[in-house]
């Protein structure tokens, strides 16, 4: 692997000494290919490696970013970078810059999955469409393997890099009457069982098909961990920065220390978790810390980033998103505190009720109230006397996040990663939620 | 650029593509926000690198480089090859190409000023100004400008004998206030959500949409929503204008219309669509005044261009035509599908590392010979509503909900108040069979998409849709 010192060096010295300096090297490998009716129908590679540079000069910041990472390509960033930096307006004061990390080098990166080819793809997506075709079924989705490297490095000495992998398989199987629908994505290509994970979308598949009708209202359901993880995501987007607690507009503001969801519900920012093993740092080169951002449904803390931090008299925790920006801090390795039951016992101990295997096009209705719409997808199953019965069609909810984790009556020991690649990830187990408000049906 | 897609398509053609086109984008993209007086995010970003796509064995295969050295390009050539052959290891179906001409030629949007000669000190300026506007009163929490612009300078050559320049400019603004009483937070935006106005038009776009004079009403409506009525729940008539039509327009008719879709390339991720190829000609989609027109003309339009990433010059045609589903967004790979002869060339690709994908043209609704208060007029009981909030649709683009920034209750015939967090949920046939009543061109306006994901790997691409202000009859509201 290419050292970057000469890179950063080169930059240095463009900007010039006693310059405040920051920047950002993101660099990705991707090799997908994505299927449909029973064949690949795109299949690609892709690489690319760029510099995004933060140069303040005279109590003014400038940005600009390239992938000409040859001199012209550098000298005009830097120049580009001057430029902004000249036209701007002052700022209060320049960007706290940490001048060294925990951990400057960062590796989660397996040899295999980064050198998985094409041939490797597409004989394990021959077994795929194989078993499709065997049940009379259309499989489609992706099977995708990835590299990246990140590294940060600033004018007062902060060099750090983390290098990841990601593997991603995604599969429905369906019929114009019924679909299901499987995913994992994990760090090591070798963790990802796509026969098996076809094999649950062929069976949710064949059990999906024919729909019967099903009354909206409010019902007890029983959501696997990937419909679980869409939930935290947008709570994590919606509300766990801290820059809308700040602001005043957020659905946490002036709500630390309060009850806000069910006892049984803790939400933790946990980057270090064996599961997820993110980057150890942040943007800012900030070591990420693991706290508890809902205990026992009480409202904790918001994530931090350095000039938030600031703003509130708190410890920067690690979250910041490379500066400048409108966001803030954001979380982006939150784990859900798993409970002991298995997925099978939440739903043997229902007596009525709906298993959603996931959820599609969730979007924010009213971010203040934690308020989201959206639909089941890809196989929703009646629940009668403890036992899955027969398929339902799909229903759009429309449900506060404050209203659903405090009437969470059961949690799964299972759990689920959604990881991402340079190292994020959300873990969750699965729920049963009593009074889910479904507000619509559609007709399939 | 030329030279290297020549020397990419030459390495594809030894290695054995039966067909293959390079495409070289150089792009330069710009952005500044001004949040609460302070700069919020400032990027002035370079980008470049070549796209290499083959046919091997009538299978794709794709490889995209930033490396433009002639070896790298060679090597990823032969990439693209390898992987072609891979794919049609497994394929049973073989990609066939509908007949396009090996044009030669340049096209560039027009621009009357680039937006990136403008100073950004001036840009800062003008922000600040609306920032200041914005934030007279202390219970408007977050002020937000942004100024965007893009060029990209697209160069595509194919084994056909295409040798097409595109240089393509885009520009983006918009603000928006926050303000919030503790309880309640709202928010109103100018003159659209989702980052404001986008057009295929340069600075003059900024110029024409006078943001510091729209400023004060912006703040003066964020405020008021904190004490408007809730919006009410059950059925009623409803007013669209065109800041929430163009959105219902884009998720009901553009992404069902979608011809890939439809086909079921996208079954796993965005989904497919209710559709499908055997109601063309005859599926009643909407009342009879109901007129959709796809369009890669359109002057101004996020999605206007010389020609789509298959080479396709642009056209016009109707998706819908008097209520009847009459077209289908279409590429060179699925025109056949539909027993067309050629693609309607809607190909298009985020940058040089994506593979072109079918996506929504320009697609508007076309007026009709109402008014705004004549639609208004004609409700005894209903709602008007602007401004798209939120959005969520099935994955058959059948069952939707939207909410809106604002509303307004009208009662005989009358806007009587404001009405805050404004939604509601229908099918899309059912809705569009309601349309009784669309204003005419002279309210007609264009509203760009600049934010419409799609794809594995995901790209956002870009499109415009128009429309007047349309009723619709016996709508669920108030959905909570």
């Amino acid at each position: 692997m290419e050292s970057l010192e000469p890179l950063f060096e080169k930059c240095l010295s463009l900007a010039g000494p006693g310059r405040h300096v920051e920047l950002v090297y993101s660099e990705a490998e991707e090799r997908l290919s994505r299927f449909a009716n029973n064949g690949i129908q795109q299949n690609l590679a892709t690489e690319n490696a760029s510099l995004r540079l933060l140069l303040g000069e005279d109590g003014r910041l400038g940005a600009a970013s390239s992938n000409r990472l040859g001199d012209e390509g550098l000298k005009h960033m830097v120049e580009t970078a001057r430029a902004a930096a000249r036209n701007s307006a002052p700022v209060d004061m320049m960007p706290e810059l940490r001048s060294s990390c925990d951990t400057p080098d960062h590796r989660n990166l397996d040899a295999a999955t980064a050198d998985h080819s094409p041939e490797h793809k597409a004989a394990a997506l021959a077994q795929v469409f194989e078993r499709a075709r065997g049940a009379k079924l259309q499989a489609s989705g992706i099977l995708a393997t990835a590299r990246s490297r990140r590294a940060l490095a600033n004018s007062a000495g902060l060099r750090c890099q983390g290098q990841h992998s990601l593997a991603r398989f995604s599969t429905t199987f369906e019929t114009p009457r019924g679909s299901g629908w499987s995913s994992a994505t994990c760090h090591r290509v070798a963790d990802l069982d796509t026969q098996a994970l076809a094999a649950q979308a062929e069976d949710i598949a064949l059990r999906a098909q024919d729909p019967g009708n099903v009354e909206a209202g409010r019902w007890t359901v029983v959501l696997p961990p990937a419909a679980v993880i869409d939930f935290l995501q947008f709570l994590g987007w919606m509300a766990l920065g801290a820059r809308s607690v700040l602001d005043g507009t957020g659905a946490f503001s002036g709500k630390a220390g309060e009850q806000v969801f069910g006892e049984n519900i803790t939400l933790r920012e946990d980057a270090a978790h064996p599961l997820i093993a993110g980057c150890p740092w942040d943007w800012e080169g900030v070591s990420r810390r693991s706290l508890a951002l809902i205990e026992k449904g009480v409202f904790r803390q918001p994530v931090y980033d350095l000039q938030t931090a600031r703003e509130a008299g708190a410890e920067s925790t690690g979250n910041a998103l490379p500066r400048p920006n409108g966001y803030g801090p954001m979380p982006a390795h939150l784990v859900l505190e798993p409970g002991e039951e298995s997925l099978q016992e939440l739903v043997a101990g229902t007596e009525k009720g709906l298993f959603v295997t996931q959820f599609h096009y969730t979007n924010i209705q009213n971010a203040r109230e934690l308020e989201l719409t959206g639909m089941t997808r890809d196989g929703v199953f009646l629940i009668e006397n403890g036992r899955i019965t027969k398929p339902v069609r799909n229903l759009r909810y429309t449900v506060s996040l404050f209203d659903l984790f405090r009437k969470v009556d059961g949690i799964s020991r299972e759990q689920k990663l959604q990881a991402a690649l340079g190292g994020g990830g959300c873990l969750a187990p699965g729920l049963r939620v009593r009074d889910f408000n479904f507000s619509s049906v559609s007709s399939f | 650029m030329i030279d290297l897609c020549r020397q990419a398509l030459n390495a594809a053609q030894l290695a054995g593509a039966d067909y293959a086109d390079a495409r070289g984008v150089q792009a330069r993209r710009q952005g500044l926000e001004m949040r609460n007086g302070a700069l919020g995010s400032l990027y002035d970003n370079e980008d470049e690198g070549l796209g290499i796509r083959v046919l091997a064995g009538a299978a794709w295969g794709f490889a995209a480089t930033s490396r433009l050295d002639r070896d790298s390009l060679a090597a990823c050539a032969r990439q693209a090859v390898a992987i072609a052959r891979a794919s049609a290891s497994v394929n049973r179906e073989q990609v066939r190409l509908a007949p396009e001409p090996g044009w030669r030629d340049f096209w560039q949007t027009p621009v009357a000023r680039d937006p990136f000669s403008v100073p950004l000190e001036q840009k800062l300026a003008l922000l600040q100004a609306c920032d200041d506007e914005l934030r007279r009163d202390p219970r408007v929490k977050v002020a937000l400008g942004s100024l965007r612009c893009v060029r990209e300078r697209i160069t595509l050559c194919s084994s056909e004998g295409l040798a097409i320049e595109q240089l393509l400019v885009r520009s983006g603004a918009g603000i928006h206030a926050t303000a919030s009483d503790g309880r309640r937070s709202q928010t109103r935006s100018y003159p659209m959500s989702h980052g404001g106005q986008w057009t295929g038009q340069g600075w003059e776009l900024v110029e024409g949409l006078r943001l510091e004079e729209n400023a004060p009403r912006v703040a003066e409506e964020a405020i008021a929503l904190l004490s408007a009525e809730p919006c009410p729940k059950g059925r009623l008539d409803v007013v669209l204008k065109p800041g929430q039509l163009v959105l219902q327009i884009h998720e009901s008719v553009g992404h069902a219309t979608e011809l890939d879709r439809v086909l079921g390339f996208e079954a796993n991720y965005a989904g497919t669509s209710f559709a499908t190829t055997e109601k063309l000609g005859s599926f009643r989609y909407g009342s009879p005044l109901v007129n959709l027109v796809a369009d890669g003309t359109l002057p101004g339009g996020l999605a206007t261009r010389g020609y789509d990433d298959d080479g396709v010059r642009q056209q016009r045609w109707h998706i819908v035509r008097e209520g009847v589903l009459s077209g289908y967004m279409t590429n060179r790979e699925l025109a056949h599908a539909i027993d067309e002869e050629g693609s309607r060339g809607c190909n298009r690709a985020e940058t040089w590392g994506d593979i072109p994908i079918t996506r929504i043209n320009n697609l508007s609704l076309m007026p009709g010979t109402s008014s705004f208060e004549e639609l208004v007029e004609g409700i005894d009981d209903g709602l008007v509503m602007d401004t798209n909030r939120s959005w969520s649709i099935d994955q058959r683009r059948l069952n939707f909900q939207f909410g809106c920034e604002i509303g307004w209750r009208v009662k005989k015939g009358k806007v009587t108040g404001l009405v805050r967090d404004p939604n509601y949920q229908s099918m899309t046939p059912d809705f569009w069979a309601s349309c009784d009543g669309i204003a005419g061109p002279e309210e007609w306006e264009l509203v760009g998409v600049a934010n419409c994901g799609k794809g594995q790997p995901g790209q956002t691409s870009h499109m415009t849709h128009g429309s007047s202000p349309a009723r619709f009859r016996n709508l669920q509201v108030g959905i909570k």
